[in-house]
């Protein structure tokens, strides 16, 4: 009895040395390699012992998360079609919103003009015609022969008005010519459609100063545009020999086939007081 | 060029002026023609009359060429318009001194041709209502 005493004594005593050692030394790293197959073990026998329980919860959520899945995966794929849509929406908006952002920073600009909103309601008919009819009429204050312009310059003048309609005759109809002046150098001249997307600036002689890229505006000699709006900028200047006048070729400041809201553009403040 | 097909257009009316020459009198299609004349010069810039004075001569003759070419048959209707439409871009050309470059010809020349393929099914439309319209 007292034998098997004393050898339970030592061996928890050789038992807590080894522990100690092996703490001492940080032996842990290294006999863990050792440890590998005992916790391999471990884990073969728990898979084991809870493989039925698993796949039984396993063959269950799946089932019931597959359904959820197709009624999510549905739901998921409408609010998409919705957020898509709304994207799409919404930068026709920031479009909009960037557009009456230039009109009212125009308007601001040009404060001392009576400027009427009107959007276009349609184009002309005809292949050759440069025409556009805007949604504002009469009964807006528009009328004959007022300019219509957009932020980014002149676009024409209207030309026939109904109570709730105007028809505009574009800077780029052969029927338009819009008393003009070449910024830079003050150069007169009478600015006229071509009936395509360019405009011509007549009558300047070969002597005058002209150079590609100088900017065109009203000169606002006829009295019917006001001065200082922007028409275009020269694109092609042609001298040609025994001729009076050079060919000045303009791309217009407005992109015709873009036109979307317009102002025209009414008596002074001034006049109308 | 995003501004390139800008001018297209597609001419539904000379159609219709075919048809109405196969399918109707030509006192009832003389007053249509005027009237749907009358109402397209209202959307257009073209000098007052201009219109009417096309599709007017367009129907007369037409009118004295139907005795001519058969115009019940599909290809004649579409070699018929744009014959007309081509025509038509080319006087205008002409009589506003416009000189459009040879990348602005394409659109007009898409015009004439879609307008002559449009045409037999205006003349469908317009068999179709003259039918609707006497049962």
């Amino acid at each position: 009895m007292e034998h098997g005493g004393t050898n339970k004594i030592i061996l928890v005593v050789i038992a807590a040395a080894i522990v100690i050692v092996l703490l001492s030394l940080g032996q842990y790293r290294s006999l863990s390699s050792g440890l590998n197959p005992v916790r391999e073990g471990f884990y073969i026998a728990e898979r084991v012992v809870t493989a039925p329980y698993r796949i039984g919860v396993a063959l269950w959520s799946d089932y019931l998360a597959l359904v959820n899945v197709r009624r999510e995966n549905k739901k998921l794929k409408k609010e998409l079609e919705e957020i898509q849509f709304r994207h799409m929406a919404m930068q026709g908006l920031a479009g909009e919103n960037a557009r009456l952002r230039a009109m009212l920073d125009f308007r601001t600009e040009h404060g001392d003009y009576r400027l009427l909103p009107a959007s276009l309601l349609a184009q002309d008919i005809s292949v050759l015609y440069r025409t556009v009819i805007l949604d504002r009429g009469k009964r807006s204050g528009f009328t004959v022969n007022m300019p219509v312009v957009n932020p980014l310059g002149l676009v024409g003048r209207v030309i026939s008005v109904s109570p709730h309609t105007s028809q505009v005759l574009l800077i780029t109809d052969t029927a338009s010519a819009v008393p003009a002046v070449i910024e830079e150098t003050q150069v007169k001249g009478i600015v006229k459609g071509t009936g395509t997307n360019v405009l011509s600036l007549e009558y300047v002689r070969t002597t005058e100063m002209v150079e590609v890229g100088n900017m065109v505006v009203t000169s606002g000699l006829e009295g019917h545009f006001p001065e200082g709006l922007r028409i275009g900028q020269i694109s092609e200047v042609k001298r040609e020999p025994h001729k009076i006048f050079v060919r000045i070729t303009i791309s217009p400041s407005v992109e015709m086939s873009k036109i979307e809201g317009v102002f025209g553009v009414g008596f002074s403040v001034e006049d109308a007081d | 060029m995003p501004g390139l097909w800008y001018p297209l257009r597609i001419d539904l009316l000379l159609g219709m002026v075919i048809g109405v020459i196969i399918h109707l009198g030509f006192s009832q299609g003389l007053v249509f023609v005027l009237v749907a004349s009358l109402s397209l010069q209202a959307f257009s810039g073209a000098r007052p009359g201009l219109i009417p004075l096309f599709y007017l001569v367009a129907f007369i003759m037409i009118d004295v060429l139907k005795d001519v070419i058969y115009l019940e048959n599909i290809t004649t209707q579409i070699l018929l318009t744009i014959i007309l439409s081509a025509l038509a871009a080319c006087g205008l050309i002409v009589f506003l001194d416009i000189r459009p470059s040879p990348l602005e010809i394409i659109p007009l020349a898409v015009c004439c041709v879609l307008s002559g393929c449009a045409s037999p099914l205006m003349v469908d439309l317009v068999g179709r209502i003259k039918r609707g319209y006497e049962t």
